[in-house]
């Protein structure tokens, strides 16, 4: 009897250790399982919420292009924002109808397209975009005008051309509006 | 023995079914407001454009005291702000833009209108005989609606059926009017849709109307001296008849001599019948069989004549080319 005490004080002991590492192993594993996964769903509600909210943007930008107003090397073009969120551009081509006339207007460059080697630094020739597109944000209910000049030597307008500009917007909207001259 | 098993196995379940019970909890709520956001984005911004379709604004360009006015009719469902107007002109040079700081443009932008009311608005753009224009309208929806002047054929042809016109000339209903004559000044009666058979014999009398030239082509038209206002009553072998030819006029008075008048396309233009016979003026005082019955309603017809297509300066030595007898209004001769 006093044998088989002392071996089962013994067994109870080890048993107990055993338990509490195996209760530490698996608090530790299901809290980093739970902080890995709580983590992922996170990161993943994130990256949703951020998809969505540039297809919301995408839907609240609209625009409307009223008028485009020539001069030989100039054209002034009207926009109007019809939408909820601010209007930022970001690109603006000039084009004819047979696109013999193909220009590109940025932030930083005016390319001609049909030879895009040739282009010019808006750093350089800042009165080529007034206002510049990186600084041109327009409010809901507001219109601007944008002035686009063509650099010299480049193709200029001809008067009882038609003319076309597509403008790109920050959101991925793009308006197309034309114009005779 | 076998009580613990069961005891630390449903312990286990339950903190297992909590741990995936707040992981997907969080991440279903947090989705569905994002996508209720979206659907609430989405539903607006298909309002929005549904909004936008069903704006619709008609456009009459015409000149009101020699300025560049806009007939502007509310036609769509919803009400309507116009918020910026543009005037460009055959050259493509802006003539004339307004938005909410012009002070030159009545009534100042913005400008409301409910479905159906219509507001005349006039710029401070004068233009000139030759000259043609390009109107924009633009609503706070993002729509623009446009217009020309002068008007193009299809809508002078609509305007022109719509009220007041057979052929070339436009009358102006309303402009119907009557007047005394005394030592060759006018004096005005009122409109001549019902007049005293005592003041026609009384009185000299004359009348007026405005008329406008709508020729699909925009040729002038210049009116002779023998064009004239013709009232009848009765059929038969009883039809009487009176005439007023047209006379000249500087404001009030009847010049003695009558000068062809040029009927700019698209200018409203006052005319002024008063004379017995052509191109000289003598007064017109009714007598005899000239004078209608109490009780006769008269038709009234403008008999024009002159030329058209004519440069002013070649009259003299041109044909009369162009005729036309317009329908016009009644008198009602009373007591």
């Amino acid at each position: 009897m006093c044998a088989a005490y002392v071996r089962r004080r013994r067994a109870g002991l080890s048993e107990l250790v055993a338990t509490m590492l195996t209760l530490t192993l698996t608090i530790v594993a299901g809290s980093a399982v739970f902080y890995y996964v709580s983590a992922r769903s996170v990161e993943s509600a994130s990256l949703y919420g951020e998809s969505v909210n540039d297809v919301i943007s995408f839907l609240q930008e609209r625009a409307t292009i009223v008028d485009m107003n020539y001069t030989t090397s100039s054209v002034t073009i009207w926009i109007y924002n019809s939408g909820k969120v601010d209007l930022e551009l970001v690109q603006i081509l000039i084009y004819n109808y047979s696109r013999s006339m193909y220009y590109l207007y940025n932030a930083s460059h005016v390319v001609d397209l049909n030879n895009p080697s040739n282009y010019v630094f808006l750093d350089n020739n800042p009165n080529l975009e007034k206002p510049r597109l990186s600084s041109f944000k327009l409010s809901p209910e507001k219109t601007a005008t944008i002035t686009l000049t063509i650099p010299n030597g480049w193709t200029n307008f001809a008067n009882g051309r038609t003319y076309y500009v597509s403008i790109t917007a920050k959101h991925g909207n793009v308006y197309t509006y034309y114009q005779r001259w | 023995m076998s009580k613990k098993r069961g005891v630390s196995g449903i312990v286990a379940s339950v903190i297992l079914f909590t741990m995936l019970f707040t992981i997907g909890t969080g991440y279903l709520i947090a989705i569905n407001q994002i996508n209720h956001l979206y659907v609430k984005t989405y539903v607006k911004s298909s309002e929005q454009t549904q909004d936008q379709l069903k704006e619709r604004l008609e456009l009459i360009a015409m000149l009101v005291n020699d300025k560049l006015s806009i007939l502007t009719t509310n036609k769509g469902e919803l009400p309507l702000s116009i918020i910026t107007i543009m005037v460009r002109n055959a050259d493509g040079v802006v003539a004339g833009y307004y938005n909410a700081s012009s002070s030159t443009i009545t009534p100042r932008l913005p400008i409301f209108l409910n479905p159906l009311d219509t507001v005349s608005i006039t710029t401070d753009i004068e233009p000139t005989s030759l000259q043609k224009y390009e109107i924009k309208l633009l609503t706070d929806r993002g729509n623009i609606f446009s217009a020309t002047y002068p008007p193009v054929k299809n809508e002078l042809a609509a305007r022109a059926l719509s009220s007041g016109a057979l052929g070339d000339l436009y009358l102006e209903f309303n402009s119907y009017s009557y007047y005394r004559v005394t030592s060759n000044t006018l004096y005005y009666q009122g409109q001549a849709f019902t007049i005293p058979v005592s003041f026609v014999t009384n009185y000299y009398s004359a009348f007026s109307l405005t008329i406008t030239n709508l020729n699909s082509e925009q040729k002038n038209i210049i009116l002779d001296g023998y064009t004239r206002i013709f009232q009848f009553w009765g059929v038969g072998s009883s039809m009487r008849r009176a005439t007023w030819y047209i006379v000249s006029n500087q404001s009030n008075t009847i010049l003695n001599s009558y000068t062809p008048i040029e009927l700019e396309y698209d200018k409203p233009t006052v005319l002024v019948f008063a004379s017995r016979s052509p191109y000289t003026f003598q007064p017109v005082r009714l007598s005899g069989d000239e004078v209608p019955p109490q009780g006769t309603l008269a038709g009234v017809l403008i008999l024009s004549h002159g030329w058209i297509g004519i440069n002013y300066n070649q009259i003299g030595y041109t044909t009369p080319n162009y005729g036309q007898s317009s329908p016009y209004v009644t008198t009602l001769y009373t007591g």
